[in-house]
C-alpha cells in the first residue's frame, strides 16, 4: 500500500523537477575575429556620404547608419564619436508627407549636441568637402563662412584639436583609418550641368598631388589605411530621373511628333541627361514650344548634362581612380572599389530576399530623397564593401551587415496637399536647388 | 509599390503556414482533466462521456447518463533569443487560454449509446510585443476552433464496443503583424482575420480481450475548414492605400487526421498502467491556395511538415472508491522543420509531466483535476526561411514551456 506521504513526496520531487526544467542554456554573444586589426581607434575621413548625410540633411537618426558608424558597430567599438546633429538637422531635410507630397523641414542650426567633446570626432566626414579640405589649414569658422557651409566649424570646431581634418585624424592615433573623398571634386560639375568645374577636375595633377601628400603623411605615421575610389557620379538619380523628352501629363507617356518620335525638350539633345533641378524650369514652361504649353525657351545649361559633359565626368573619375589606385598601391593601403560597386548596383540592383533595391529615384531604396546620397541601406552596402577589404587586408573575419535589418530612412511627415506618389516630382521642386547650394562653392 | 505587394504576399504566406502550424504545435489535446492528469494516455481507459473525444468506442460501456464539463487553463511562455548574431531576448506577453469541454452521453440498457461533445480541438495563441524585432513576422496570433461532435456507440459484447460520430468544426483565426513601407521610414500593421466551418468524422473501437487488458483504437478524420477572411491595415500613409492588395481573401485549410491507439493493464490491484500513441497526419496537408477576391493572382503555398506523433504514459491509482491519484508523461514530436519555424508558434518537441486526482463527492457527482508542465526542447534555428527583415533570416534560439491546469465536473446517473 502506497502511503499518502510517499505520494506527496513524489509530487513534490516532480514539481521541483518541473521548475528545474525552466532553465535553459546560456548563449554567448558572437565573438569578433579582427585578425591583425586593432579595432581600438577607428577614424573616418570623407565627405557627406561618410558623415551619413542623406535626404538633403545631416541628422541623428541617419548618422547612426553612416557607413563608418556601421563599421564601428561590426567592430564592437563602443566609443565611436560622431558629431550628433539634432533632428531635423542641416541644411534642409526632405521628407515625404502622408499624402505623397514633398516636405522640406526648416534647419536646426544648433551645433552638434556633443560639441564639447574634448578630442576630435572619429567620424570626420564633412558634407560638401573636397579633397583639398582634408589638408587645408584655414580657420574652420572662416572657412564655414566663406563656403556657406557650417559643417567645417561644427565638426572640426577648434584648431587646437588639429589644424586640418588630417591633423585631427592623426591626433586620435588611429589604428584604422578609412579615407573616401574626392567625389565632390567632380560631383559639383555634374549636378551643375557641367557649369562648375573645380581645379582638381580641370587639372587632375592637383588631385594627384594632394592625394599623394595625404597618403605620404598617413604612411609616415604608420596608420593602417583603407581608401575607397570614386563611383561614376553620373549614375545617381539626380541625373537619371527626369526624362529628356516631353511628357504628356495626362497619359504620362512621351508626346510624339507626326513620325511617332518622341520630342526632346528644347536645349536637350539625344543622350543628354536632364537633372532633377530642371523640374522647376519645366513646370514654368521652359523646354517646351508654345503649342505644347511652354514658353519656347531652352532648358538652362545648368540643368542639362550633355553627352560630352557626361563623358568628361566619367573620364575625370577614371583619372582620379587611377591616381587613388597608384597611391594605395605605393603605400600598401587597402582599396575599396566602390566604382565597381556602384556600377553593379546600377546594373543589377541589390537583392534582399525577394526584393531588389535599385538606383531608381525614391522607390529604388538605394538613394535618398535628394537623389545624390545613399539611404541607410545604401550606407550598409558601402560598409560591407569596406568590411570585405578590411577582412582581406587584416586577415579578419568581421561579419557583414544584414542590409535588410537597417531601417528604411526616407522620412514620413504628417499632412501635406493631396497628391499621389507619382506626383512627387511635380511638386515643389525648388527644394532641389538646396542641394546645388551645397555643391557650388 | 512592388515592395508593399511583396510584403502582403509574405504576410499571407505566413497566415497560411500558420493556421495548421498552430493546430499542430498547439493542437489542444486536453479534453478532460482525467486525460490531462494521465498525459492523455486514456484512449484505452475511459469511464465518462469524455470518451466522445478520446475514443467513442468506449461510450457504450458507460452506464446511464454521463455529463462532463470543465476547462483547461493554459499558461504558455515562450522566449526568443536573436535574431542571430544578436542574443537579445524577447518573451511573449503573458496570457491565459482556456479550452473547454462539454460532453453528454446516455447509454440505453441495450448498450446503444448516444452522445454529443463540444470541445476546442485547436486553439491558443501567441502575442509578442508590438515593437519587437520579429514584428514583421508576427505580433499576435489567435486561433479558436469549436468542434461539435454528435456520437453513436454500441457495446457489441463483453469484448468489443464501437462508436463513431460526425465532427462539425467552426474555426476563427486572427493574425497581426507589422508591415514595412520601405524605403519610406514608416510602419503599419496588418490584421488578417477569417472564419469558417468544416466537417469530418470519427470512429473508435474499444476492446477488452482479457479482464485485465483494454485496448482502444480511434481515428478522427481530417476536416477542411473553408475560411473567408478580410485584411485590415492600420497606419498606412494615405498615398500608399491604393497599393494594398485588397481586403477580401478566402482559402481553405485542411486540418489533419489523427489516429489514437492505447492499451491499459490492470493486473496490479487498484493500479492502471496505460500507454497511448497518437499519430497526426500532417503531411497530408500538402498545400493551400489563397484566393484574392479582388481578382489578384491565386497564391499556392507548399507545406513542409512531416507527420507528428505523441507517445503517452499514464498511471491511475485508486486510493479508495472515491479518490484516484494520477500521473503521466508524454513526448510530443513537432512537425515543423527548422526552416519554417515561426514565432507565431515557437514549436518544438515537447516533454509533458502530469499529475492529478479524481474525487467522487457522491455516487453521481465527481471532480477531476489535472496539472501538466510542458517543456519544449530548446531549439536553435540556423537556416530559417522566415525573414524578419528583407533578406535577414529569423535565426535564433527558442525556449518555450507551458503550465496547464485542467478541472472538470462529472455527473453520472
Amino acid at each position: 500500500m502506497i502511503s499518502i506521504k510517499k505520494i506527496a513526496g513524489g509530487v513534490l520531487i516532480l514539481l521541483i523537477a518541473f521548475i528545474g526544467c525552466k532553465d535553459y542554456s546560456e548563449l554567448d554573444p558572437p565573438s569578433l575575429d579582427p585578425g591583425e586589426l586593432d579595432p581600438s581607434m577607428y577614424v573616418a575621413i570623407g565627405n557627406s556620404i561618410t558623415s551619413g548625410f542623406q535626404n538633403n540633411a545631416l541628422y541623428e537618426s541617419v548618422q547612426q547608419h553612416s557607413y563608418p558608424s556601421l563599421i564601428a558597430r561590426q567592430l564592437n567599438i563602443d566609443e565611436f564619436e560622431q558629431p550628433i546633429f539634432e533632428e531635423p538637422g542641416l541644411p534642409a531635410r526632405m521628407r515625404v508627407a502622408t499624402d505623397g507630397s514633398l516636405v522640406v523641414d526648416p534647419p536646426n542650426i544648433n551645433p552638434p549636441v556633443n560639441a564639447q567633446l574634448e578630442r576630435p570626432f572619429n567620424n570626420l566626414g564633412i558634407p560638401a568637402s573636397v579633397l583639398f579640405d582634408v589638408v587645408d589649414q584655414q580657420d574652420f569658422a572662416v572657412k564655414s563662412e566663406q563656403r556657406e557651409n557650417p559643417f567645417f566649424a561644427f565638426i572640426l570646431r577648434n584648431q587646437a584639436l588639429g589644424e586640418s581634418i588630417l591633423a585631427q585624424a592623426l591626433n586620435l592615433q588611429p589604428t584604422l583609418l578609412t579615407l573616401w573623398t574626392g567625389n565632390n571634386d567632380i560631383l559639383g560639375y555634374v549636378v551643375s550641368g557641367g557649369t562648375d568645374l573645380l581645379p582638381t577636375a580641370q587639372n587632375p595633377q592637383f588631385f594627384a598631388a594632394i592625394y599623394s601628400e595625404i597618403g605620404g603623411v598617413l604612411s609616415e605615421a604608420n596608420v593602417p589605411v583603407i581608401v575607397a575610389n570614386i563611383p561614376d557620379v553620373t549614375l545617381i538619380p539626380f541625373v537619371n530621373t527626369v526624362p529628356p523628352v516631353i511628357i504628356n501629363p495626362e497619359t504620362e507617356q512621351p508626346i510624339t511628333d507626326p513620325e511617332g518620335n518622341p520630342i526632346f525638350y528644347i536645349g536637350v539633345s539625344p543622350g543628354d541627361k536632364v537633372l532633377l533641378t530642371a523640374l522647376d524650369y519645366i513646370n514654368q514652361g521652359y523646354g517646351r514650344p508654345v503649342d505644347l504649353g511652354g514658353n519656347n525657351e531652352p532648358l538652362p545649361e545648368n540643368v542639362v548634362l550633355t553627352v560630352e559633359e557626361q563623358e568628361f565626368a566619367k573620364d575625370v573619375v577614371q583619372t582620379f581612380n587611377s591616381i587613388i589606385a597608384n597611391i594605395a598601391n605605393e603605400h600598401d593601403f587597402g582599396l575599396v572599389d566602390l566604382h565597381s560597386t556602384y556600377n553593379q548596383l546600377d546594373q543589377d540592383g541589390y537583392t534582399l530576399g525577394e526584393q531588389t533595391l535599385s538606383t531608381e529615384f525614391v522607390t529604388g531604396g538605394l538613394f535618398s530623397l535628394d537623389g545624390v546620397h545613399p539611404t541607410s541601406r545604401g550606407q550598409a552596402i558601402i560598409a560591407n564593401e569596406f568590411i570585405s577589404v578590411i577582412n582581406q587586408e587584416f586577415g579578419a573575419s568581421i561579419r557583414q551587415i544584414q542590409v535588410g535589418t537597417i531601417p528604411p530612412s526616407i522620412g514620413l511627415a504628417e499632412g501635406g496637399a493631396s497628391k499621389s506618389m507619382k506626383n512627387l516630382l511635380e511638386l515643389d521642386t525648388k527644394v532641389f536647388s538646396n542641394i546645388l547650394d551645397l555643391y557650388l562653392q | 509599390m512592388r515592395t508593399l505587394l511583396l510584403i502582403i504576399v509574405t504576410l499571407l504566406t505566413i497566415l497560411l503556414l500558420t493556421v495548421p502550424a498552430k493546430a499542430g504545435g498547439f493542437q489542444v489535446n486536453e479534453h478532460g482533466a482525467r486525460g490531462t492528469a494521465m498525459a492523455g494516455a486514456v484512449f484505452s481507459t475511459l469511464n465518462d462521456a469524455s470518451a466522445i473525444y478520446f475514443n467513442p468506442g468506449a461510450l457504450g460501456y458507460i452506464d446511464g447518463t454521463s455529463i462532463v464539463f470543465g476547462s483547461t487553463l493554459i499558461f504558455p511562455d515562450a522566449k526568443f533569443r536573436g535574431p542571430a548574431p544578436s542574443i537579445d531576448e524577447t518573451s511573449i506577453e503573458s496570457g491565459v487560454f482556456y479550452p473547454s469541454v462539454l460532453y453528454a452521453s446516455h447509454t440505453l440498457p441495450s448498450r446503444l449509446s448516444f452522445g454529443i461533445g463540444v470541445f476546442n480541438p485547436y486553439g491558443l495563441g501567441t502575442e509578442w510585443p508590438s515593437d519587437w524585432v520579429g514584428r514583421f513576422v508576427a505580433i499576435e496570433s489567435v486561433l479558436r476552433t469549436f468542434s461539435i461532435n454528435p456520437t453513436v456507440a454500441y457495446q457489441i459484447n463483453d469484448y468489443i464496443g464501437i462508436g463513431g460520430g460526425l465532427n462539425y468544426v467552426i474555426g476563427q483565426v486572427e493574425l497581426t503583424q507589422a508591415i514595412s513601407f520601405a524605403p519610406i521610414a514608416a510602419e503599419g500593421t496588418a490584421t488578417l482575420s477569417g472564419s469558417g466551418t468544416g466537417a469530418g468524422w470519427n470512429l473508435g473501437v474499444y476492446l477488452t480481450p482479457d479482464p485485465n487488458v483494454t485496448i482502444g483504437l480511434a481515428y478522427r478524420s481530417s476536416a477542411t475548414v473553408d475560411l473567408d477572411g478580410d485584411a485590415e491595415y492600420d497606419n498606412v500613409p494615405d498615398f500608399l492605400t491604393g497599393e494594398l492588395p485588397g481586403e477580401d481573401v478566402s482559402t481553405s485549410v485542411k486540418l489533419p487526421a489523427n489516429l489514437h491507439a492505447g492499451i491499459t493493464f490492470k493486473g496490479i490491484e487498484n493500479l492502471e498502467i496505460s500507454f497511448g500513441y497518437q499519430y497526426i497526419f500532417w503531411e497530408a496537408v500538402e498545400s493551400i491556395e489563397i484566393e484574392f477576391n479582388g481578382g489578384a493572382e491565386t497564391q499556392t503555398l507548399e507545406f513542409n511538415y512531416s507527420d507528428g506523433y505523441i507517445v503517452r504514459f499514464g498511471l491511475e491509482y485508486l486510493m479508495s472508491d472515491d479518490l484516484a491519484l494520477r500521473a503521466g508523461y508524454l513526448f510530443d514530436s513537432n512537425p515543423t522543420p527548422d526552416e519554417y519555424l515561426t514565432p507565431r508558434l515557437p514549436d518544438s518537441d515537447r516533454h509533458g509531466f502530469t499529475v492529478g486526482a479524481g474525487y467522487n463527492f457522491t455516487e453521481t457527482i465527481g471532480v477531476d483535476i489535472g496539472y501538466m508542465f510542458l517543456r519544449f526542447v530548446e531549439r536553435d534555428i540556423e537556416d530559417s526561411q522566415i525573414e524578419f527583415a528583407p533578406g535577414a533570416p529569423m535565426n535564433g534560439r527558442y525556449n518555450s514551456s507551458a503550465n496547464l491546469l485542467s478541472l472538470n465536473f462529472r455527473f453520472n446517473f
